[in-house]
C-alpha cells in the first residue's frame, strides 16, 4: 500500500511529463514548421545559396555546438545526481556559464555575418539564417530564466524537487537537438 | 485504493482574488464568456456595417455612421471596409468563438464533468487569460493607429499583408495579437489536455466521458499540435515587416534575393483547416450530449460519435489543400486533397446519422437548449453538405472566392458554433450563475435568430452561386450583379434581424444574472453527469468529495429504473433487470 504523499509525487510527477510531452510537441511543430519553409525555398531555388553570397563562417557555429553540447552534457550531469538526492552545484553553474556562452556566440556570429555584408533583408538565405538563429535564442533566452529557476534547488536546506528539474533539462536539450539540426542543414550542408 | 489528494484553494474573500486574479476554473470560465461576449458584439457591430455597404453602397451608417466616419459624412469609405471584414473575421473567429466555446466552456465543463476540483495547472489558467486580455487590447489598439488597422483579410495572405500591401503599424500589430492570443490558447491547450487525461474521477473511463469533453479533448490536442504552426507563419510575417526579412516578398516586392508569397498560404491553412475543426468540435460535443439529455435516451453509438470525431481530427490534419485550389497546384495534388476532403464525409456522416439516430423514439423535450441543439443539426447539416461543392475542384474552381464560401463557412463555423454556444449558455446557467434564463425569452430568442440567420446565410450562398464576389467594397459596378441588389437587401434586414435578436438575449442574460430573485435548484434539467451531482451555482472547490463514476454520462430513459427518475447520476450503479 502506497502512502498518500506517494500518490501525490507520482501524480505530480505523471501530470508534470504529460504536459511536458506536450509543451516540447508545441515547440517542435513551432521549429517544423520553420524547417519545412527552409526546404521549400531551398528545393525550389534555382541556385543555392543564392548568387553572390560569399560563404558563411563555419568555425563560430561549430564553437557554439561545442558550448550548447556541453551545457546539455553539464546539465544531465546534474539532473542525474539530482535525482539521486545528491545537489552538485559544479555541474549547474557550468551549464549555464556554457548556456550564456553560447548566446554571446550567436552575438558573434550575427555581427560576423553584417561584417561580411550578409543582412537579414540581402536575400533569402540570410533572412533564414537570421530568423531561426533569433527564434532559437529567444527561446535559449526564456531556457536560462529557466536554469536560474534551478538555483534555489540546490541551496543546502532546499527541500527536492525532481521535476522542476527534469522539466527544464527536457526544454534545455531539446533546444540544443533545434540548434544541431540548424548548424547541420544551414552552416554545414 | 489511494487517490491523488487534490487540493482545495481557499475561499476567495477580496473582489480581486474572487473575480480578477482567480485561479479558480470556472471564475476563468466567466471571464472569458464575458471576454467572448464583448468581442461578441464588436464583431457583430462589423458585420452590420458591411451588410450596410452591401446593401445600401454609398448611404451613410445610420446612427453612429457620422461619429466614426466624419470626413466622407457617414458613409463606409472603402479602405474602411477591408479593414472592417479582416477585423470581423479575426474577431469572431479568435476573440469570439474560441474564447466562448474553448475558454469559456472548455475551462468551466472540463473539471466539473470529469469530477475534479479544478484544472491541473490553475497558474497556468490563469496567465492563459490574462495574456489573451493583452493581446485583446493589442488588436483593439490598432483599429486607432494612424493607418488603421490590418486589411488583408482575416487570411492575411502576403503580399496583401506585407509592407507593400498594408504600410503602417495596423498589419504588424494584428499579427503580434495573434502570435500572443495562440500562446495563450496553448498553454489553455496544455492544461486541458493533462487535465483530462489525468484528473478524471475514479472509475471514469474514456467512454465514460460526456461527449462535450471528448469534444474539447481534441480540439485542446488540434489547438496544441498547429497553433504553433501559425505562430511561425505570424510571427516570419513580423520579420518581414518589422526587420526587412524577405521570406514572403518576391518579384518587384522584394529589394533581392526572393521568398515565395505562396508558402505563407500553406502555412496559414496548415493551421486553418484544423482550425475550423477547433471551433466546430467543441460545440459537436456539447450537441451530441444535449440532443441525448433531452430525448431522455442514451446517445446513440456513443462510442462511435467519440470516434468519429477522433477519425475527424486526424483526417483534419490532412486536407488543407482544399483552399488553395486555384493557387496553380500540381492537379494530382489537388486531386489528393480532394480525395482526402471528401473521405471525411464517412465519419462526419456516421456521427450525423448518431444524432438523429439519438432523436429517434425519443422522448423529445423542446427546451431552449434542445432547440438551439436542433438547429446545429439542421445549420450543420447544411453548412457540411455544401462543403463538399468547395471541397472538389471542378466547383471551386467557380465557387472560390465567392459569397458561397462566405454562405458556407458562415453556416459551419458561425451558425452551428454561435447556436452550439447559446445552447451551451442557456445549459449550463444554472450551474455557472445558480439562476435560470427565462425560458420563454430563450425561445423566442431562438426562433428570430434562426430565421435571421438563414436568410443572412443561404442568401450568401445564393449571391455568391450567382457570381458574387468576396471583399469587393461595391459589387455593383459589374452590371450582372445589379439583379442582385434586392438579394442583398434582404441578406442586409435578415443580418439586422438577427443582431436585434440577440438583444432578447442580452436583456435575458443580464436579467437573470443581476435582478433576478428565485434559485436555479441543482439539477433543473435531470440530467445524471457529474456537475448537476453538486450544488448550483457550483461551490468554489466544486466537489467535497471526489466522486466515484460507476455508470456512462446519457443513462436517461432506462426502463428498469425504480428511483422515480427517469435518469440516474454517473455516481449511480448502472440498474440492470
Ligand atoms: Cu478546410
Amino acid at each position: 500500500m502506497r502512502t498518500q504523499a506517494e500518490v501525490n509525487s507520482q501524480y505530480m510527477l505523471q501530470a508534470n511529463s504529460i504536459a511536458m510531452v506536450v509543451v516540447l510537441i508545441m515547440f517542435g511543430m513551432l521549429f517544423a514548421t520553420l524547417f519545412l519553409g527552409y526546404a521549400v525555398y531551398r528545393l525550389t531555388a534555382q541556385v543555392w545559396p543564392p548568387s553572390g553570397m560569399t560563404a558563411l563562417p563555419l568555425l563560430i557555429p561549430a564553437v557554439s555546438t561545442i558550448l550548447i553540447g556541453l551545457s546539455s552534457f553539464f546539465l544531465w550531469n546534474f539532473e542525474t545526481q539530482y535525482k539521486v538526492g545528491a545537489k552538485q552545484r559544479l555541474p549547474l553553474f557550468t551549464s549555464i556559464f556554457f548556456g550564456l556562452a553560447f548566446i554571446a556566440s550567436q552575438f558573434v556570429l550575427w555581427s560576423t555575418l553584417k561584417s561580411q555584408g550578409l543582412f537579414a533583408g540581402s536575400n533569402i538565405f540570410t533572412s533564414i539564417i537570421y530568423a531561426f538563429t533569433w527564434i532559437h535564442v529567444g527561446h535559449m533566452v526564456m531556457a536560462v530564466i529557466g536554469l536560474f529557476y534551478l538555483l534555489p534547488l540546490i541551496a543546502d536546506k532546499a527541500e527536492l524537487k525532481p521535476n522542476r528539474v527534469i522539466n527544464v533539462a527536457k526544454f534545455w536539450h531539446f533546444l540544443g537537438i533545434v540548434w544541431l539540426l540548424m548548424f547541420f542543414t544551414i552552416f554545414v550542408i | 485504493m489511494a487517490f491523488y489528494e487534490q487540493p482545495i484553494h481557499p475561499k476567495p474573500t477580496t473582489f480581486l482574488s474572487k473575480y480578477m486574479i482567480s485561479f479558480d476554473h470556472k471564475v476563468i470560465g466567466k471571464q472569458f464568456l464575458w471576454y467572448g461576449i464583448f468581442f461578441l458584439f464588436v464583431g457583430g457591430l462589423m458585420a452590420l456595417m458591411i451588410r450596410w455597404t452591401l446593401a445600401f453602397p454609398g448611404v451613410p451608417f445610420p446612427v453612429i455612421g457620422k461619429a466614426l466616419f466624419p470626413e466622407t459624412g457617414g458613409v463606409i469609405p472603402p479602405d474602411t471596409y477591408a479593414m472592417l471584414f479582416t477585423m470581423h473575421g479575426t474577431i469572431m473567429i479568435f476573440y469570439a468563438i474560441t474564447p466562448i466555446l474553448i475558454g469559456a466552456f472548455g475551462n468551466f465543463c472540463i473539471p466539473l464533468m470529469i469530477g475534479a476540483r479544478d484544472m491541473a495547472f490553475p497558474l497556468l489558467n490563469m496567465l492563459s487569460f490574462w495574456l489573451a486580455v493583452v493581446s485583446g487590447v493589442i488588436l483593439l489598439g490598432s483599429l486607432f493607429t494612424p493607418l488603421g488597422a490590418a486589411a488583408g483579410g482575416w487570411t492575411s495572405y502576403p503580399t496583401l499583408s506585407t509592407l507593400v500591401g498594408s504600410p503602417g503599424t495596423g498589419q504588424t500589430l494584428w499579427s503580434l495579437a495573434i502570435f500572443i492570443l495562440g500562446a495563450s490558447s496553448t498553454m489553455g491547450a496544455i492544461n486541458y489536455i493533462t487535465t483530462i487525461i489525468t484528473l478524471r474521477a475514479p472509475g471514469m473511463g474514456y467512454f465514460d466521458m460526456p461527449l462535450t469533453i471528448w469534444g474539447l479533448w481534441l480540439t485542446a490536442i488540434l489547438n496544441a499540435i498547429f497553433l504553433p504552426v501559425l505562430g511561425a507563419g505570424v510571427l516570419l510575417l513580423i520579420f518581414d515587416r518589422v526587420f526587412g526579412t524577405t521570406f514572403f516578398l518576391a518579384g518587384a516586392a522584394a529589394t533581392s534575393g526572393s521568398g515565395d508569397p505562396v508558402l505563407f498560404q500553406h502555412v496559414f491553412w496548415i493551421f486553418g483547416h484544423p482550425e475550423v475543426y477547433i471551433l466546430i468540435l467543441p460545440a459537436w460535443g456539447i450537441v451530441s450530449d444535449l440532443l441525448a439529455f433531452f430525448s431522455r435516451k442514451p446517445a446513440f453509438g456513443a462510442k462511435a460519435t467519440a470516434l468519429s470525431m477522433t477519425t475527424i481530427t486526424i483526417l483534419s490534419t490532412l486536407v488543407y489543400g482544399h483552399h488553395m485550389f486555384t493557387t496553380q497546384m500540381s492537379p494530382l495534388l489537388t486531386q489528393t486533397f480532394m480525395t482526402l476532403t471528401m473521405t471525411i464525409s464517412i465519419p462526419s456522416a456516421i456521427f450525423f446519422a448518431n444524432w438523429l439516430g439519438t432523436l429517434w423514439k425519443g422522448s423529445i423535450r423542446f427546451t431552449s437548449p434542445m432547440l438551439f441543439s436542433l438547429g446545429v443539426v439542421f445549420v450543420f447539416g447544411l453548412g457540411g453538405l455544401t462543403g463538399l461543392y468547395l471541397g472538389t475542384v471542378t466547383t471551386d474552381l467557380y465557387l472560390h472566392d465567392t459569397y458561397f464560401v462566405v454562405g458556407h463557412f458562415h453556416y459551419t463555423m458561425a451558425a452551428s458554433v454561435l447556436l452550439g454556444g447559446f445552447a451551451a449558455i442557456y445549459f449550463w446557467m444554472p450551474k455557472m450563475f445558480g439562476m435560470m434564463l427565462s425560458e420563454f425569452w430563450a425561445k423566442v430568442h431562438f426562433w428570430i435568430t434562426m430565421v435571421g440567420l438563414n436568410g443572412v446565410f443561404f442568401g450568401m450562398m445564393m449571391v455568391g452561386y450567382a457570381g458574387m464576389h468576396r471583399r469587393l467594397y461595391n459589387p455593383f459596378v459589374y452590371e450582372f450583379m445589379q439583379n442582385m441588389i434586392p438579394m442583398n437587401k434582404m441578406i442586409t434586414y435578415s443580418a439586422y434581424l438577427m443582431g436585434a435578436a440577440q438583444l432578447i438575449f442580452v436583456v435575458n442574460f443580464v436579467h437573470a444574472i443581476f435582478f433576478k430573485k428565485e434559485k436555479a435548484s441543482d439539477n433543473p434539467w435531470e440530467v445524471g453527469t457529474l456537475e448537476w451531482t453538486i450544488p448550483s451555482p457550483a461551490p468554489h472547490y466544486n466537489f467535497d468529495k471526489i466522486p466515484v463514476v460507476k455508470c456512462g454520462p446519457h443513462e436517461l430513459g432506462n426502463p428498469n429504473l425504480t428511483t422515480g427518475r427517469d435518469f440516474q447520476y454517473q455516481t449511480e450503479n448502472l440498474v440492470e433487470a
